[in-house]
């Protein structure tokens, strides 16, 4: 008799279960399969006139994107926002893409800083609307060759303002790793000192990606023309490789204070990191430095998106206006240790070589990198003759790999 | 017990126990003072920048009124649904009842990140809700609902039916019954559940970070926001040293009214 | 004596209700339970369901959106890469060990607190108990990671002078930290069935010729066993499913609950197929449980 009780209890659950699900779950609007040559990202309209603040705006950003001098008092381009534009800005930090991802599309934000392993996805899910170049005034300072992208543009359609960009550096302690690292086999080679110390950031997109980068040099054989555009072969052979790499990392990073307080303390010695890290270690008088290793990088360019069902719309073109113009861009670029978008901001810095250092006018340089994007079936390098992994498979694979 | 060498291993137990419990938390205190914004151990130097940024800060005294307001829906809300259930399962026997019981217990068993995918689905993608305040009190109260379950029920089956049999032969009814002979009997237990309820409800960070909309921060999502930030990452500790400090009174008061409640002893 | 009369207070209709409801006894069961069950079964397990129900759903490769078309796809990846059985064997080992460590250092604990200190102790040591409970867990998670970290950790450092090393991250880190912080939840359920144990059982044990482990052994831990269990539970549950934990002290361990987090935004059916595992565990390890009888000691 309970027995029976329980049974009915499950029978109810399921059979709720079931209709819950038949009417509940997240439509998918537009894309049934693949990827872009077969489906047209939803029609959203962009704004057309840009009218009076709202006087609020949720911004969703990475961290040190929208600093508002709660984490260093001189640090802080949100509060002359506020004056200036009457939006009261309300920030949250998203610690990965994938975060960015879920978070989009809700109307719970009205910008979000994508980076290129997201925005793609935000685009055709109809999570964000394209833009209105027209009424963005800093649009034209954005050099061309960062312009209309294939992750930030889809079929002439431009979705968002270019923020900034920067490459996956390597990252080592000066006293403890010699000599100085100028290739990425001081992390993938099995042979490493400096095994049970490496970090790599975790991302699948990146992490994986970076893998074929170094497979790109080491491998030629395998064919891999875009570290992003992987065949079965290609992604098994990256796979191995991160595989063979698991044992010796001593951790992974998401957040980059993490990532800093590895590399102070000793226990982390090498490994893939961003130049804020590099920047922040150095104010701490901790001997560590930054290089592009011969091999290439995997790279991230940020763009500022509206939501498509943003409800402070005047106040997001506002904030991207006010983020890409040349002050507040040489303060970003500066605090991060990126690139500008707006280029007119390289006069505007405090370190008069900030943008030799990062490349920011350097085209040759831009094209080299390994630029996120989103895998989809229709390999991105253009390849018809076969089918591609897609990105549900590599973030399965990075678990994979994560769990040893 | 009168064993020497039993009483000798229980004492070094505790004082080992005590010992582990409280080096941690003295590691806080230090680091609340460490120069270093990377808790480099030892300590290069001592400050009291962190103390003094902490006590000027508004986000924080926002996220504490915020767990505050949070904490008390929860706990309102456990309240009532755990006593209903107490009574249900402690008094009455039925079929299905075991089945029950082991339901009450599930939101707190199964893993966090299961309950919290779970109610944000259902929040957001069945019933098309917009994450508010109440989901995340609803989500807490859920899982606080049991502990205030077990604290009435035990209390129950220890006061027995005869207050109550005993205020209705006197010619009471059931409710008047329940409001003058059953609720100030049971106020102990309540309030014992109550505490441990909004305890468990101010320090829960995994369902509040799926069901929590931007502009909610709790005191968890704030230091889960300011860890990961260099500059505040030691001013977190200083939150924490004090709500420490702070929590000596609850628990003290907490521990008072439990005792009263848990019967036997050194009978 | 006085014999003191009430005026009845009661009004025309709530009594009536009043004799209704003690005349139905299915009615009042209904009235009480009404509430709770709805909250439980429709709010709750509904949304329980739901979600491991999408392990059965597909996902739309590029938009990462869950579409409805029923496949095994999921739980066929779930049972095919040996990853994640070493990742559920591993999990279920931290939180075994986590029970363990918990049981060895909170028993004596529980047991100085009820048996051992004086009386007037007895809240005073509750509450330090009790405690550490209100400092942040994850406050109390970094200062692990400042202890434990590697050469620049608190453990090296009060080690060192002995030619020993701390645990550096891992999986013994985690399982430490983990039973640092559920230590609480296995010491009151415990202490209060210590408390519960007359004094008279022991006694008696005594007298009847007992050395005193003798009858710690055959006494004590008999009657205190499902408090033991019922904070078994709190343990090896909380440990099952943490996810912050590990990625703060663990280095490069990985649990369940994290790659149940890595993949609920691109693939939630994936994430909630690996979902079903911990939540199969511990439905199972609750209905042995219920035997025991600890779920009334909670």
């Amino acid at each position: 008799m309970m027995r029976k009780r329980g049974l009915g209890i499950a029978t109810f659950g399921a059979v709720a279960a079931l209709l819950l699900s038949a009417c509940g779950t997240s439509a998918s609007t537009g894309a049934a399969a693949s990827g872009p040559a077969k489906a047209k990202p939803p029609a959203l309209k962009a704004l057309s006139a840009l009218g009076p603040g709202e006087g609020a705006i949720n911004i969703l950003a990475w961290a040190g994107y929208a600093e508002d001098g709660s984490n260093d008092k001189t640090v802080d381009w949100v509060h002359p926002f506020e004056k200036a534009t009457g939006c009261q800005a309300k920030v949250q930090v998203a610690d990965t893409s994938d975060a960015m991802f879920e978070k989009m599309g809700t109307g719970d934000f009205d910008v979000v800083s994508a980076s290129g392993d997201s925005s793609l996805r935000m685009i055709y899910a109809g999570k964000v609307a394209p833009v209105n170049t027209s009424l963005l005034t800093n649009y034209n300072d954005v050099p061309a060759w960062q312009r209309m992208q294939n992750w930030n543009s889809v079929d002439g359609v431009a979705y968002g303002m270019p923020h900034g960009w920067g490459a996956q550096l390597l990252a080592y302690r000066t006293d403890k790793v010699q000599p100085a690292p100028t290739s990425w086999s001081v992390v993938y080679d099995p042979s490493s000192p400096y095994k049970g110390k490496i970090t790599d950031y975790d991302s699948p997109t990146d992490g994986i990606g970076a893998a074929a980068v170094y497979l790109m040099a080491t491998k030629p054989a395998l064919g891999i023309k875009n570290p992003y555009a992987l065949d079965q072969t290609q992604f098994d052979a990256a796979i191995a490789l991160l595989r063979a790499q698991h044992p010796q990392v001593a951790s992974y990073w998401s957040g980059y204070a993490d990532a800093q307080k590895a590399l102070e303390n000793g226990s982390t010695l090498v490994g893939s990191t961003w130049q804020i890290i590099i920047n922040l270690a150095k104010a701490d008088k901790s001997p560590v430095e930054s290089v592009l290793p011969t091999e290439g990088a995997t790279a991230w360019a940020d763009t500022w998106m509206i939501d498509a069902k943003s409800p402070h719309p005047n106040c997001a073109y506002l904030w991207m206006n006010w983020i890409t113009k040349p002050d507040v861009q040489a303060q970003v670029a500066e605090w991060f240790g990126e690139a500008p978008a707006n280029v007119k901001a390289c006069a505007l810095t405090v370190d008069k070589t900030h943008c030799d250092t990062y490349h920011a006018t350097d085209e040759t340089y831009f094209k080299k990198l390994w630029f996120w994007s989103t895998p989809q079936t229709d390999c991105l390098d253009g390849r018809t003759n076969v089918t591609c992994i897609p990105y549900s498979k590599w973030t399965e694979a990075w678990s994979s790999v994560k769990n040893g | 017990m009168s064993s020497r060498s039993v009483r000798w291993f229980a004492a070094a137990a505790m004082t080992f126990g005590l010992a582990f419990v409280y080096i941690p938390l003295a590691v806080i205190l230090i680091n609340s003072f460490n120069v270093s914004t990377v808790f480099a151990w030892p300590p290069r130097g001592f400050t009291t920048r962190w103390w003094s940024s902490a006590i000027g800060n508004d986000s924080i005294r926002q996220a504490v009124v915020t767990s505050v307001q949070v904490g008390l829906i929860a706990t309102a809300a456990a309240l009532v649904m755990g006593t209903l259930l107490a009574f249900a399962l402690g008094r009455y026997t039925f079929f299905g009842r075991h089945t029950v019981s082991l339901l009450v217990v599930l939101p707190i068993a199964l893993p966090g990140i299961v309950t919290a995918l779970a109610f944000r689905t259902a929040f957001r993608t069945i019933l098309g809700i917009e994450l508010s305040i109440w989901t995340v009190a609803v989500a807490h109260a859920t899982f606080c609902m049991v502990v205030v379950y077990n604290n009435v029920v035990a209390r129950l089956r220890r006061m027995g039916t005869s207050p109550e049999e005993a205020s209705m032969d006197l010619g009471a009814n059931t409710f008047t019954t329940f409001r003058l002979v059953t609720f100030p009997l049971l106020r102990g237990a309540l309030l014992a559940g109550a505490l441990l309820a909004f305890g468990l409800s101010f320090d829960e960070i995994v369902v509040t970070l799926f069901t929590a909309p931007p502009g909610v921060t709790t005191l968890p999502i704030w230091i889960f926001q300011n860890l990961s930030r260099p500059n505040q990452a030691p001013v977190v500790n200083v939150v924490a040293a004090v709500l420490v400090v702070a929590s000596v009174i609850p628990i003290y008061l907490s521990q008072r009214l439990a005792g009263d409640t848990t019967a036997g002893g050194r009978v | 004596m006085a014999v003191v009369t009430q005026e009845p207070v009661d009004s025309g209709a709530v009594h009536r209700l009043s004799a209704v409801l003690f005349r139905r006894t299915r009615l009042r069961l209904a009235a009480l339970l009404a509430l709770p069950m709805f909250w439980l079964v429709a709010v709750y397990l509904a949304s329980l369901f739901a979600l491991l129900a999408t392990a059965f759903l597909s996902v739309d490769e590029f938009t990462n959106a869950v579409v409805r078309k029923f496949t095994l796809q999921n739980f066929h990846d779930v049972f095919s890469d040996p990853a994640y059985f070493e990742a559920t064997v591993r999990t279920v080992a931290i939180a075994a060990s986590v029970t363990v460590a918990c049981t060895v250092l909170g028993l004596p604990m529980a047991f100085f607190m009820a048996k051992v200190a004086p009386r007037r102790w007895q809240n005073l040591l509750v509450a330090l108990v009790v405690t550490p409970l209100w400092a942040s867990y994850l406050v109390k998670v970094y200062a692990w990671q400042a202890m434990v970290q590697p050469d620049t950790g608190v453990l090296d450092w009060l080690l060192r002078p002995f030619g020993l090393s701390g645990p550096g991250y891992g999986a013994v880190a985690t399982a430490m930290t983990l039973s640092y912080l559920w230590l609480p939840y296995m010491i009151l359920p415990v202490y209060a069935g210590l408390q519960r144990l007359p004094d008279s059982l022991v006694d008696a044990s005594g007298d009847l010729g007992a050395k005193p482990w003798r009858t710690i052994r055959s006494v004590v831990l008999p009657l205190v066993y499902p408090s033991i269990v019922a904070g078994s539970v709190f343990t090896f549950s909380l440990s099952l499913g943490d996810y912050i934990t590990v990625q703060i002290v663990g280095g490069q361990t990985q649990m369940i609950g994290n790659i149940v987090y890595q993949n609920y935004t691109g693939n939630l059916p994936f994430a909630a197929a690996i979902a079903t595992i911990p939540v199969v565990i511990m439905v199972v390890y609750l209905t042995v449980v219920r035997r025991t009888g600890a779920l009334d000691n909670l």
